[in-house]
C-alpha cells in the first residue's frame, strides 16, 4: 500500500514530490494494467486507492489517467448523445455498457472529489429507491436527469424499459420500444425488440424461457459482443443462463421482468444499506423494503432463492426457519439486537449448519452488550448466547481466528488449487464448516507432495503452511500430519518451478511495490525473469508482466537507467511490449543522464524505441529521412559518450568494457538496426563517399558475425549485397567508355610495309640535297639575308625538295589512313560509334522515359502525336493539335540539335574528304582551325621533322612522329568536343526544356503542368548524367583493364547489377558446365557494355585457343534478340589474372581479334558474329538486356536490339 | 559576404552563381554538391547565408560514386543538423520543385515552406522556386540576401 503523504506542509521537498510522482504514476499504471490488460474488476483497485492517498496524489492519478493513452482506452467511446447514436458504434463492443462505464467510474471515483461521478452515483441510488417505493413519476424524473447529465446507456435504457413496464405494463413498454426503433434503426434495439415480442407472444413459460434465452438474449449478446454477456451474467441474473430448475421457477420468471428487477434491486439495496445505514429512519426504510419484498415473494423456491442470495443456505432451510430468520433480520435491522440474538439462537438450534446465523447472532450479542441500555438485564442472555456460540465453535473444531489462518495458508499456497480454494473459503464464511480438518489435511498433503500442484513453492513457504495449519488445528498431531511434515519428498522438491509459482511471485512483487518495498520486489522479479522460460508462448504474458513490474520498481526507486534496461529487455523479449511503457518521458529523462549513465547501450536503444516507430514504417520518406537523421543523432550521442569517432571505433570499447553492452542482444540490435546504412549515410563524420560508408558497414557486419550468430544469415546477405555493389562499381570503372578508337598499330604496321621503298628514296634524296641544304642554310645561320634564302611558304619549299615529297607521301597516306580508314580510322569510330544512332539514341533515352519526345514513323515524316500528354491535358482549353505541336516542336528541336552536332562537328576534315555535305561553321567556332581538321597537318609534321635536331634516319621515326602528332590534334579536338557538350550543347537542351515548360504552362491544366514540371525536372537531371556519359565517349580508347576476380563472381555481379538496374533482381549465377544467359529488358548503356566486355574478356582471354574460344561462344539470333551462349571450356582458369596471361600470348600470336579475314572465316557462329553484328553491321546500337533463369544454374541472356535509331539511321 | 551554395545541379548552380556575382561583386561563394559535403562545409566554417537545394544526393557524384541515395528532404535535414549543432546560419531553400512527390503522397512547396517556418523559425528564411525560364526567383533571392546584408550592417 502506498504510504500516505500528508500535504499539511505547503513547501514539500523535491524528493517528496518526486516520490509522490512515482507513486501516483505507479498507481495509474497499476490501474491501467488491471483494468485493461488483466481485465480485472476495478473495484478493489479503486477501493484500495481510497486509502492512504492525499488529495494531490489523487489529482495526479486522475490527471495521468486523462492522458491520451489512458483516455483512449478508458473512454474508448465517448458518451453517446442519444439512442440513435448507438447505431454508429462498432457492433462488436459495448460502448455504453455499465461494465465499461462503471470501470471508468470506479477509476474516477477513486477520488472522492469527482463531483460528477458522485452526483451520478447518488442519482442512481435515488432512482432505485423510487422504483422500489413505486414512485414512478419521481423515478422517471431521476432517470431523465441521469440521461441528461451522463447520456443514454444500457443502464438507462434498461431502467427506461423497466420504468415503462412498471408504470404502464407491456403496452407502454412496447410503445417505448417502437418510438426508439423509429428514431434509430439500431441492431441493438432490434435485438431488444425481439426479446420483448417474444415475451409477449409466448405464453407457455417453458417456451418463453427458452426463446428468451436463446433468441432475445442471445441476439442481444451476439450483437453487443461478449461484454454484454458478461454484464448480464454479472448484473442481470446468473440463473437466467442456466436451465430452469423446475416449472415453478419458470412460472415465476414468466411473470415478467418486474419481479426480477425489483427483486434484484431489493437484494442489492438491502445488502448495501444493511451495512451502512444506522439511523432509525434508514432502518425503517430497510424494513419497508424487506416487507415489500416479502409480500411480493410468496413462492417457497423464491424464498430459497432469496436465502441463497442473502447468504443463507437455501435448500435446507424450512419455511418456518425462514420466517424466523427474517424476523431475526428484521430485529437486527431495527436495532433490536437482543431479539435478533434470541431469534438467531433459536434458529441455530434448528439449522446448525447455517453459519451465516452465527455471525448474525454473534454481532447481535456483541451490540447488545455494548450499545443497548438494557444490558444489565440481558447480560446473562448474551453470555449464554456467546457461550453457546463458543461451544458450537469448539464443537465444530473451529476457533476464532481460524479464518485468518486459512487465508494466510491460501495466500502462501498462491494460485495452487488448494490455495485458491482456501482463499475463497476464508472469504466466504458459510462454506468453512464444509471443510473439516481431515479433508483439509488430505488436500494439503496432496498439494504439497504433488509436484504438479506444488510447483514453485519455496521450502520455507511449506514450513509456514504447516505451522499455520498446526496453529489452526491444535489437535492436528495426527500421524498423517506428522508424515506430511517430515516427508523426505517434500524436502527434496525445493527447486520446482511452474506457472503457479511465477504467478504467485509476480503477485507478491506487485504487492511489495505497492507497499514501497521495491528492492525486495526487484529481487523477486529478477529471479522470476531469470527462471521463466522465455521461449514458451504460454509464459509470455507473465514475462512481460514481470518486466512491467520491474520497470515500475525502477521508477519507484528513481533509477531511470534500470527502468530503461527493463524497457529494452522487454522489447527484446517481445517488440510490441514497448507500448506498455512511457517511452516519451523516459526519452526526456535520458537528456539529464550523467556521462557514465549515457555510456550504457540501453540508452540509445530506448531513445530509438521512443521514436515513433510506427510512423517510421508507415510514414512518408520525409518522415523516414527525418527519423533516420534522428536515429543518427542518437547514435552520435552514444558515440560521443564513449569518445568514439565512428561506430566501428566502438568495437574496441566493446572488447574492453563489455559491462556497458548488456543485455547481449542490445549490442546486436544497436549495430544492426541503429547503425544501418540509411542511418550512417546521414552522418557527416563517418564517411565522405559511398565506399567509406560501405566499408564502415562492412566492419560492423563482420564484427557482428564474429561475436554472435544472431541474424547471421541476414548479415551475410547484407555483406554479400554490399560486396556485389562494390564489385560492380569497380568493374564498371574498368569499362572503357571511350568510343574513339584508331587502331594505330595496324596503321603503323601497314605503313611500314607499304612505304619502305618510298623512305629509301627519301634517304637518297636527302643525301643528294645535303650539300644544297648546307648552302641554303649557311646565309640563314649567318644572318646575312634570311628572307631571301628561306622559303616563303612550306608549299613552295615542298615543291622544290624531292625528299620532302617522299615524306609527304608517307605522312599524307598515314594521315588519310588515320582519319578515313574504313575499319580502323577516326572517321569510322565517329561514324559508327557515335553519329549513326548512338548519340541520338543515348540522348533521347531520358526524354523518352518521361514521354517528352515521340518518334517518326518514317524518316522525314512528321513526328507522331504525343498521346500521353494529350491525354493528360484532356481538360485543357487548348486543342489537341496545339498540344501535339508543342511536343513535336520540342522533339524536332532536340533532334535537330543532335543532328547538327553530328553533321557539323563530329566530322573529320581533310582535303580528300568531300565537304559539300557539311557545314564547318560551327566547327570553326569551337576550333579556329576547324574541329577534327587535319588539313595541312602533313606539311607541319614534315617541317617539324626537317627542323628537328635529330634527322630522320628510319621509317619508324617519321611514322611514329606522325602518329604522335595525329593523336595530339585528335586529343585536343576531343577535349573541345567534351567542353562543347558539357556547356553549349547542354545549355541548349536546358533552354529547350525551359521553353517547353513556358509554352506548356499556357496550354496545360494545372495538374498536368505539375506532372510535366516534375517530368522535366527529372529529365534535366538524367540528361546531365547522360551527357556526362557521352562526354566519356570522346576520349581515346586505352588498353583494356581487367578486374582480378574469379569469373563466376564477375558474372554474378554483372547479372545482378543488370537486373537491379532493370528492377528485376535475379539470383546469383553459377558458372558450371555451361552458362546460357538471355538478357532482355531496358537498362543503361554502360551496363550493356559491362556485360559485353566481360563476356569478351572471358572469351578473348581464355586459356583456350582462339578457335576454341570462338566456338565456345555461340549465338542464336532472331528479329528481336540474340542469345549469347558461353560454355565453360572457353575459360579453363578461375582467375582473370591467369587468363590474361594466356590471353597475352594469344593476342601476340593472333595480333588482332577483329580482322576482316577472321570475321569472314569464323564470324558466322561465334563471338565474331556477335561483334560483327553489334559493332559493325549494326553500328553499335543500344541493346536491351535481360537475364532469365531457364533451369537450375542455367540462365538465358538475350540482347535485344530494339534501337529504332539504328535502323532509321 | 560569405555564401554557401549547396546544389547538385551544375546548370542551376551556375545560374545562381552568375546572378549572385552580378549583384554582389565582393561576395565569396563556396559550393557543395551533396548533402554530406554541404553539411560538412556549413559546420566547419562561418557563412552569412546558405542557399540550399531541397533534394540532394548523399555524397558527391564523382567518378564511379553515384552519390549513394537521393535525399528528398535534404534541405530540411541540413536545417535540423545546423539547429542540433547550434549553428544559427540563415538558410534559404532554392528548389526547382513545386511539389515533392513520394510514394506515400505529395507535398506542395508551400506546405513544406510552412512546416519549415514553424520548425526553424530562427534560421529559415524561406523557399525560392527556381525556374530557369523565369526571372522571379532572381528578385526574391536578391531581396533575401539584401535583407541579410542590412541586418548585418
Amino acid at each position: 500500500m502506498v504510504k500516505q503523504i500528508h500535504s499539511s506542509n505547503n513547501t514539500r521537498s523535491s524528493h517528496q514530490e518526486m516520490s509522490s510522482l512515482h507513486s501516483t504514476k505507479r498507481i495509474a499504471s497499476i490501474i491501467e494494467r488491471r483494468l485493461f490488460q488483466n481485465r480485472e474488476d476495478p473495484l478493489p483497485v479503486a477501493t484500495r486507492l481510497k486509502h492512504g492517498l492525499t488529495f494531490q496524489q489523487l489529482e495526479d492519478i486522475i490527471a495521468r489517467l486523462r492522458n491520451p493513452h489512458t483516455l483512449a482506452r478508458l473512454f474508448n467511446r465517448p458518451i453517446v448523445k442519444d439512442y440513435a447514436d448507438l447505431h454508429h458504434r462498432a457492433p462488436n463492443s459495448e460502448p455504453t455498457s455499465d461494465w465499461l462505464k462503471e470501470a471508468a467510474w470506479h477509476c474516477l471515483a477513486s477520488t472522492t472529489y469527482s463531483t460528477q461521478i458522485a452526483h451520478f452515483l447518488k442519482k442512481r441510488v435515488e432512482l432505485s429507491n423510487f422504483l422500489l417505493l413505486g414512485d414512478y413519476h419521481k423515478a422517471s424524473q431521476a432517470l431523465d436527469s441521469i440521461e441528461q447529465e451522463c447520456g443514454p446507456s444500457l443502464y438507462t435504457l434498461q431502467r427506461r424499459f423497466l420504468l415503462a413496464h412498471l408504470d404502464g405494463g407491456i403496452t407502454a413498454n412496447r410503445s417505448l420500444l417502437n418510438s426508439l426503433q423509429s428514431s434509430a434503426a439500431n441492431p441493438v434495439l432490434l435485438g431488444i425488440s425481439k426479446f420483448v415480442s417474444v415475451r409477449a407472444e409466448f405464453e407457455n413459460p417453458a417456451v418463453y424461457y427458452e426463446a428468451y434465452v436463446r433468441r432475445g438474449l442471445g441476439e442481444i449478446a451476439q450483437t453487443w459482443g461478449l461484454q454484454l454477456r458478461e454484464y448480464i451474467a454479472q448484473y442481470a441474473h446468473p440463473l437466467l443462463l442456466t436451465p430452469p430448475p423446475n416449472p415453478s421457477f419458470v412460472l415465476w420468471f414468466s411473470n415478467g421482468s418486474t419481479i426480477v428487477d425489483r427483486y434484484l434491486l431489493t437484494i442489492r439495496a438491502f445488502r448495501s444499506k444493511l451495512a451502512s445505514y444506522s439511523t432509525v429512519e434508514e432502518r425503517s426504510q430497510i424494513r419497508t423494503l424487506i416487507a415489500s419484498l416479502s409480500l411480493k415473494i410468496q413462492d417457497p423456491d423464491l424464498e430459497n432463492l432469496l436465502a441463497l442470495l442473502t447468504g443463507a443456505p437455501p435448500k435446507s432451510l424450512a419455511t418456518e426457519a425462514q420466517k424466523v430468520y427474517i424476523r431475526a433480520l428484521d430485529a437486527y435491522v431495527a436495532g433490536d439486537y437482543i431479539s435478533a440474538a434470541t431469534q438467531g439462537m433459536h434458529l441455530l438450534r434448528l439449522m446448525p449448519t447455517c453459519f451465516h446465523l452465527y455471525e448474525l447472532v454473534a454481532k447481535s450479542c456483541l451490540y447488545s452488550g455494548t450499545r443497548t441500555p438494557e444490558l444489565g438485564t440481558t447480560d446473562s442472555m448474551a453470555n449464554q448466547t456467546l457461550g453457546e456460540l463458543n461451544q458450537f465453535y469448539s464443537g465444530r473444531g473451529i476457533l476464532m481466528g481460524q479464518n485468518q489462518l486459512l487465508r494466510k495458508i491460501g495466500s502462501v499456497l498462491g494460485e495452487t488449487h488448494l490455495g485458491y480454494n482456501l482463499f475463497l473459503l476464508s472469504t466466504n464464511s458459510q462454506k468453512i464448516p464444509q471443510l473439516n480438518q481431515t479433508s483439509l489435511l488430505s488436500e494439503l498433503h496432496s498439494t504439497l507432495l504433488n509436484p504438479k500442484m506444488a510447483l514453485g513453492l519455496e521450502p520455507h513457504d511449506r514450513d509456514t503452511v504447516l505451522d499455520w495449519f498446526q496453529l489452526a488445528y491444535p489437535d492436528s498431531a495426527s500421524s498423517q500430519f506428522y508424515r506430511l511434515k517430515h516427508s523426505r519428498k517434500l524436502k527434496q522438491n525445493k527447486q520446482l518451478k511452474g506457472l503457479d509459482y511465477f504467478r504467485w511471485r509476480l503477485h507478491l512483487a506487485e504487492e511489495l511495490i505497492a507497499e514501497d518495498k521495491c528492492k525486495a520486489a526487484q529481487r523477486i522479479l529478477e529471479k522470476v525473469i531469470e527462471l521463466l522460460p522465455h521461449n514458451d508462448v504460454r509464459w509470455h504474458r507473465h514475462v512481460l508482466n514481470a518486466y512491467s513490474l520491474l520497470y515500475d520498481c525502477a521508477l519507484a526507486m528513481q533509477r531511470t537507467l534500470d527502468a530503461l534496461q527493463a524497457i529494452v529487455s522487454a522489447f527484446f523479449f517481445h517488440e510490441e511490449s514497448v507500448t506498455r511503457f512511457d517511452l516519451a518521458s523516459m526519452n526526456l529523462q535520458t537528456r539529464t543522464f550523467s556521462s557514465e549513465d549515457a555510456k550504457h547501450i540501453c540508452v540509445p536503444i530506448a531513445r530509438f524505441l521512443a521514436l515513433d516507430r510506427f510512423s517510421l514504417k508507415k510514414g512518408s520518406p520525409s518522415d523516414l529521412a527525418r527519423q533516420s537523421h534522428a536515429v543518427y543523432l542518437i547514435v552520435d550521442d552514444f558515440l560521443a559518450a564513449h569518445k568514439c569517432e565512428r561506430p566501428s571505433d566502438l568495437i574496441e570499447v566493446i572488447l574492453s568494457a563489455p559491462e556497458y553492452f548488456e543485455p547481449p542482444q542490445s549490442l546486436n540490435y544497436f549495430l544492426d538496426e541503429l547503425c544501418c546504412l540509411v542511418v550512417l549515410s546521414k552522418a557527416h563524420r563517418y564517411a565522405s563517399t559511398t565506399d567509406e560508408l560501405e566499408s564502415e558497414r562492412i566492419k560492423l557486419c563482420s564484427f557482428l558475425l564474429k561475436v554472435s550468430s544472431r541474424n547471421a544469415e541476414s548479415l551475410k546477405s547484407e555483406l554479400s549485397a554490399i560486396s556485389k555493389r562494390r564489385l560492380a562499381r569497380t568493374v564498371r570503372a574498368q569499362v572503357d567508355m571511350s568510343r574513339i578508337a584508331v587502331n594505330d598499330e595496324v596503321l603503323r604496321a601497314a605503313s611500314l610495309a607499304v612505304h619502305a621503298s618510298t623512305f629509301a628514296r627519301f634517304l637518297r634524296f636527302s643525301k643528294l640535297a645535303a650539300s644544297d641544304a648546307i648552302e641554303v642554310a649557311l646565309p640563314s645561320e649567318l644572318g646575312l639575308n634570311p628572307t631571301a634564302t628561306k622559303p616563303s611558304s612550306p608549299q613552295d619549299d615542298f615543291s622544290k625538295r624531292p625528299s620532302d615529297l617522299c615524306l609527304l607521301d608517307i605522312v599524307g597516306s598515314l594521315v588519310i589512313a588515320f582519319t578515313l580508314d574504313e575499319n580502323y580510322g577516326l572517321n569510322s569510330a565517329l561514324s559508327r560509334s557515335i553519329r549513326h544512332g548512338s548519340f541520338l539514341g543515348a540522348l533521347r533515352k531520358p526524354f523518352e522515359q518521361e514521354r517528352l519526345v515521340t518518334r517518326r514513323p518514317l524518316k522525314g515524316a512528321p513526328y507522331a502525336a504525343n498521346e500521353f500528354w494529350i491525354a493528360q491535358a484532356f481538360s485543357s482549353d487548348a486543342s489537341t493539335e496545339e498540344i501535339a505541336e508543342l511536343f513535336s516542336h520540342f522533339t524536332s528541336r532536340l533532334d535537330d540539335l543532335v543532328t547538327r552536332t553530328c553533321d557539323n562537328l563530329l566530322q573529320v576534315r581533310i582535303p580528300l574528304k568531300a565537304t559539300s555535305l557539311f557545314s564547318h561553321e560551327d566547327s570553326a567556332i569551337l576550333n579556329p582551325d576547324g574541329l577534327f581538321c587535319y588539313v595541312g597537318l602533313d606539311r607541319e609534321i614534315i617541317l617539324e621533322a626537317r627542323d628537328s635536331e635529330t634527322p630522320i634516319s628510319a621509317l619508324e621515326d617519321i611514322v611514329d612522329l606522325t602518329l604522335v602528332k595525329l593523336w595530339e590534334r585528335t586529343d585536343e579536338n576531343l577535349r573541345r568536343v567534351r567542353a562543347y557538350l558539357d556547356s553549349s550543347f547542354k545549355q541548349a537542351i536546358m533552354r529547350s526544356l525551359d521553353e517547353l515548360l513556358t509554352r506548356a504552362q499556357e496550354l496545360l491544366p494545372t495538374e498536368a503542368f505539375a506532372g510535366l514540371h516534375r517530368a522535366v525536372t527529372r529529365t534535366r537531371t538524367q540528361v546531365q548524367h547522360e551527357i556526362a556519359g557521352i562526354c566519356q565517349w570522346f576520349t581515346r580508347k586505352l588498353a583494356p583493364q581487367y578486374v582480378d576476380v574469379p569469373l563466376d563472381s564477375v558474372l554474378t555481379a554483372t547479372i545482378d547489377t543488370i537486373n537491379e538496374c532493370s528492377g528485376n533482381f535475379l539470383q546469383s549465377i553459377q558458372v558450371e558446365s555451361k552458362v546460357e544467359a538471355k538478357v532482355r529488358g531496358k537498362f543503361v548503356t554502360h551496363m550493356y557494355d559491362l556485360l559485353f566486355i566481360l563476356l569478351s574478356n572471358i572469351v578473348e582471354h581464355s586459356a583456350s585457343s582462339w578457335g576454341t574460344a570462338e566456338a565456345s561462344v555461340s549465338m542464336s539470333f532472331n528479329e528481336d534478340h540474340c542469345t549469347i551462349i558461353v560454355e565453360n571450356n572457353c575459360y579453363g582458369s578461375n582467375s582473370i589474372t591467369d587468363v590474361v596471361k594466356h590471353a597475352n600470348e594469344l593476342i601476340a600470336s593472333s595480333a588482332l581479334s577483329l580482322r576482316d579475314a577472321r570475321q569472314g572465316q569464323e564470324g558466322n557462329t561465334g563471338l565474331a558474329k556477335v561483334v560483327k553484328i553489334l559493332r559493325i553491321d549494326l553500328k553499335q546500337p543500344l541493346p536491351t538486356i535481360l537475364a532469365r533463369r531457364v533451369g537450375e544454374n542455367r540462365f538465358r541472356i538475350s540482347v535485344e536490339i530494339d534501337s529504332h535509331e539504328v535502323f532509321a539511321a | 559576404m560569405k555564401i554557401l551554395l549547396i546544389e547538385d545541379d551544375p546548370h542551376k548552380a551556375e545560374s545562381l552563381l552568375g546572378h549572385i556575382a552580378c549583384h554582389y561583386a565582393n561576395a565569396s561563394v563556396r559550393s557543395a554538391a551533396s548533402f554530406q559535403t554541404g553539411i560538412r562545409t556549413a559546420l566547419s566554417d562561418w557563412h552569412d547565408i546558405i542557399l540550399c537545394d531541397m533534394s540532394l544526393p548523399t555524397y558527391d557524384i564523382k567518378g564511379i560514386d553515384s552519390g549513394y541515395e537521393m535525399i528528398t528532404y535534404a534541405g530540411r535535414l541540413i536545417l535540423t543538423e545546423l539547429k542540433a549543432k547550434g549553428k544559427a546560419t540563415p538558410v534559404v531553400i532554392v528548389t526547382q520543385y513545386t511539389t515533392f512527390s513520394e510514394m506515400w503522397g505529395t507535398k506542395h512547396l508551400a506546405e513544406v515552406n510552412e512546416e519549415l517556418h514553424a520548425e526553424f523559425s530562427d534560421t529559415y528564411l524561406g523557399a525560392i522556386f527556381y525556374c530557369a525560364s523565369e526571372d522571379s526567383w532572381k528578385s526574391e533571392l536578391i531581396s533575401i540576401i539584401d535583407r541579410i546584408c542590412i541586418q548585418e550592417s
